[in-house]
């Protein structure tokens, strides 16, 4: 019925235009997405091309405060470009109201390749996402109504989203644009120039203490990092997997999504590129220093029904403290500086 | 007759087809127009009482106290179902909203002429739909009736007062939803005869009673137990009584 309505008013509005001899629209600029050497194909949605327009438009609204309830708190306020896209490096992200969540907040890069959003995976989607943060009570705790009445009212926005989205002059601004726009920007933040890149495209050499550490992060003997955290391009199977954090889980993870007994203590299996500038570590921020990290894989895994099969198995005090050096001189060959400073993904304000 | 799901407790949900009428001429073959309007109005009950926000108490089959300050709910998906096997869509998500009278009434302008022996549709919101919240419509995130820590519909939301074990009166948050809790609705419409042959204009009005089960009231929602409560709870639910009788006939 609406769907009928709304059609009427559209056609009725073109032949409007058309008596009317309007000047031509421009119509939004395909984005051309560039995908590193390296890195896989990327899906996006039939429902959401990306458009010069529409990326330009997300990439805004990331950046501004006019998303939370006293704007005073941006996406950016809490994924911040020189920290890999996490807030200042707090175990806890910190919400308008001050009050601090239960999770350490995710980096953002590349985010296409990924199945599902959340520490649990509990967002379906980029585009479903995007209304999280933002009514969130301990993030930036805003209607969508007031939302959507904001960006209306504001003076630039309906033209930037009519002109993003290819919509007639008296459309209004609607959330689910604004999730769109958000995503298509979220989509091209895309981290996959790092030595390690650069080794594989043959452009650089890695030291023999990297390649070692390498060596052990895939050997099942040693490291045995990537049964989980894929060598290649991702570095994340995205599936969900108990890694020994707790015998009891204080956060259930992606069993508050499921509710099945076997995901209790789950979670996304983290990338695991920009490690030096997304610190601390783990869904609870937990660990402050990769060393940490490392002895926590070699022998302070706790075992628990969910612990997944590959550390059921693993040996503890497995990694000689050499080894541990080695395998992060390999993890910082993930960095990526570039994605760190590029001009694209900074604040347009 | 009974009714195939795994819903939830308390309301009374009525739906009358209300048929109101085109002109009718005598001859099927070419004249008069090929199709009918018809409505449904969606009206929200307690045992027999009307649904009214802000005000009053309701009493559930436990014994305990309530109120609504919101109901809000989505029916998806109405088909109806000619004698003969044939299949009309009607709408894809309605949001019917106590609060917004307009929305409980369905109009729909041009129903294919046809005999109607039955209709389904779906309270809830198909898993096709149910994890994509950037749809507009009904289905827009403003209309507040989404979940963003696991993203999906609430199908129905209820919200208001109910009184706690220590009597008092304490904040009501029931929100329902995940694909599990999508809820077939089958109904015979014993009397729908849309079709200028047969020159009855009916009315049917079929009561759906949801038998609310124990654990209702017991619970403070908060975000992530309200999802478990969820599939705690179980439907019982049946029509209690087809009525059908006719309307007058509007002059042709
Ligand atoms: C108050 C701090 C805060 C703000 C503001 C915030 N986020 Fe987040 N973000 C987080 C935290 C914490 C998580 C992890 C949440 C979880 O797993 O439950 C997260 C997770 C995410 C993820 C999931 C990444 C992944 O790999 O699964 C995305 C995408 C994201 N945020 C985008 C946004 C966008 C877009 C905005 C603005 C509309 C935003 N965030 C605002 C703290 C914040
Ligand atoms: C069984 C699968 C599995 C294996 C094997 C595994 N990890 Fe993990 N890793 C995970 C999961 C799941 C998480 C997220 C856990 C959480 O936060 O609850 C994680 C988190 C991490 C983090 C934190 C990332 C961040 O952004 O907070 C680092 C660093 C890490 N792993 C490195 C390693 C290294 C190095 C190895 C090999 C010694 C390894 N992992 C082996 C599954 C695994």
């Amino acid at each position: 019925m609406f769907r009928l309505c709304l059609f009427c008013l559209l056609s009725l509005f073109i032949l409007q235009c058309q008596k009317e001899d309007p000047p031509v629209k421009k119509q939004p600029t395909p984005f051309d997405l560039v995908i590193p050497k390296g890195l896989p194909a990327m899906n996006i949605p039939a429902d959401n091309p990306m458009t010069v327009e529409g990326v330009a438009l997300g990439r805004r609204l990331f950046y501004d405060p006019i998303l939370s309830a006293d704007s005073t708190q941006s996406c950016s306020s809490c994924h911040q470009q020189a920290h890999g896209f996490v807030d200042g490096n707090l175990q806890f992200s910190i919400g308008i109201d001050g009050q601090p969540g239960t999770r350490n907040a995710m980096p953002l890069f590349n985010l296409g390749w990924q199945r599902s959003f959340f520490w649990d995976g509990g967002a379906a989607n980029m585009e479903s996402q995007v209304v999280g943060p933002i009514t969130n009570p301990v993030e930036m705790h805003e209607d969508l109504p007031r939302v959507a009445l904001k960006l209306n009212r504001h003076p630039e926005y309906p033209t930037l989203f009519r002109e993003a989205f290819d919509l007639p002059d008296t459309a209004a601004v609607t959330i689910p644009m604004l999730m769109k726009a958000i995503a298509q920007f979220e989509r091209t933040l895309i981290s996959g120039n790092s030595r390690y890149d650069q080794w594989k495209r043959g452009d650089t050499q890695l030291t023999a203490q990297e390649l070692h550490g390498m060596d052990l992060f895939q050997d099942f003997e040693k490291g045995d990092c990537s049964h989980c955290h894929v060598l290649g391009s991702t570095f994340s199977d995205f599936e969900f997997r108990n890694n020994g954090l707790d015998s009891i889980p204080v956060d259930e993870g992606r069993f508050l999504i499921t509710l099945l007994p076997n995901d209790k203590g789950k979670f996304k299996t983290p990338s695991l590129r920009n490690l030096a500038y997304t610190a601390p570590y783990m869904h609870d921020g937990r660990f402050a220093t990769l060393t940490e990290v490392l002895a926590f894989y070699n022998s302070g895994f706790k075992d628990s029904p969910t612990l997944d099969a590959n550390l059921k198995h693993a040996v503890k005090g497995r990694l000689s403290p050499e080894d541990m050096a080695d395998i992060i001189a390999f993890l910082h060959t993930l960095d990526d500086p570039d994605f760190l400073s590029s001009p694209a993904f900074a604040n347009p304000f | 007759m009974r009714i195939k799901s795994r819903i939830f407790p308390i309301l009374s949900v009525i739906t009358s087809a209300l048929l109101s009428t085109a002109a009718c001429k005598k001859d099927n073959t070419v004249q008069g127009p090929a199709v009918a309007p018809l409505s449904f109005v969606f009206q929200n009950r307690v045992n027999q009482e009307p649904v009214e926000l802000g005000v009053g108490s309701y009493t559930n089959a436990n014994g305990n106290a309530f109120s609504f300050d919101m109901l809000k709910y989505y029916i998806s998906n109405i088909v109806l179902v000619t004698d003969d096997g044939k299949e009309v869509a009607l709408n894809n998500h309605s949001l019917i909203d106590a609060a917004n009278l307009g929305s409980e009434q369905l109009q729909f302008d041009s129903i294919p002429k046809g005999h109607y022996t039955s209709m389904h549709f779906q309270l809830g919101i198909d898993s096709l739909h149910n994890h994509n919240l950037d749809q507009a419509g009904d289905l827009d995130p403003v209309n507040g009736m989404f979940w963003s820590w696991n993203t999906g519909y609430i199908f129905l939301k209820h919200e208001g007062t109910y009184r706690n074990a220590n009597n008092e009166w304490d904040q009501l948050l029931f929100h329902y939803g995940t694909d599990g809790a999508l809820t077939a609705v089958e109904l015979a419409l014993p009397d729908v005869n849309l079709d200028d042959n047969g020159k009855r204009y009916t009315s049917t009005s079929i009561s759906i009673k949801l038998v609310q089960q124990s654990e209702y009231y017991g619970l403070r929602h908060r975000p992530h137990s309200a999802k478990r409560f969820l599939y705690r709870s179980r439907l019982a639910c049946q029509t209690n009584g087809k009525r059908s009788r006719r309307i007058q006939r509007r002059p042709g």
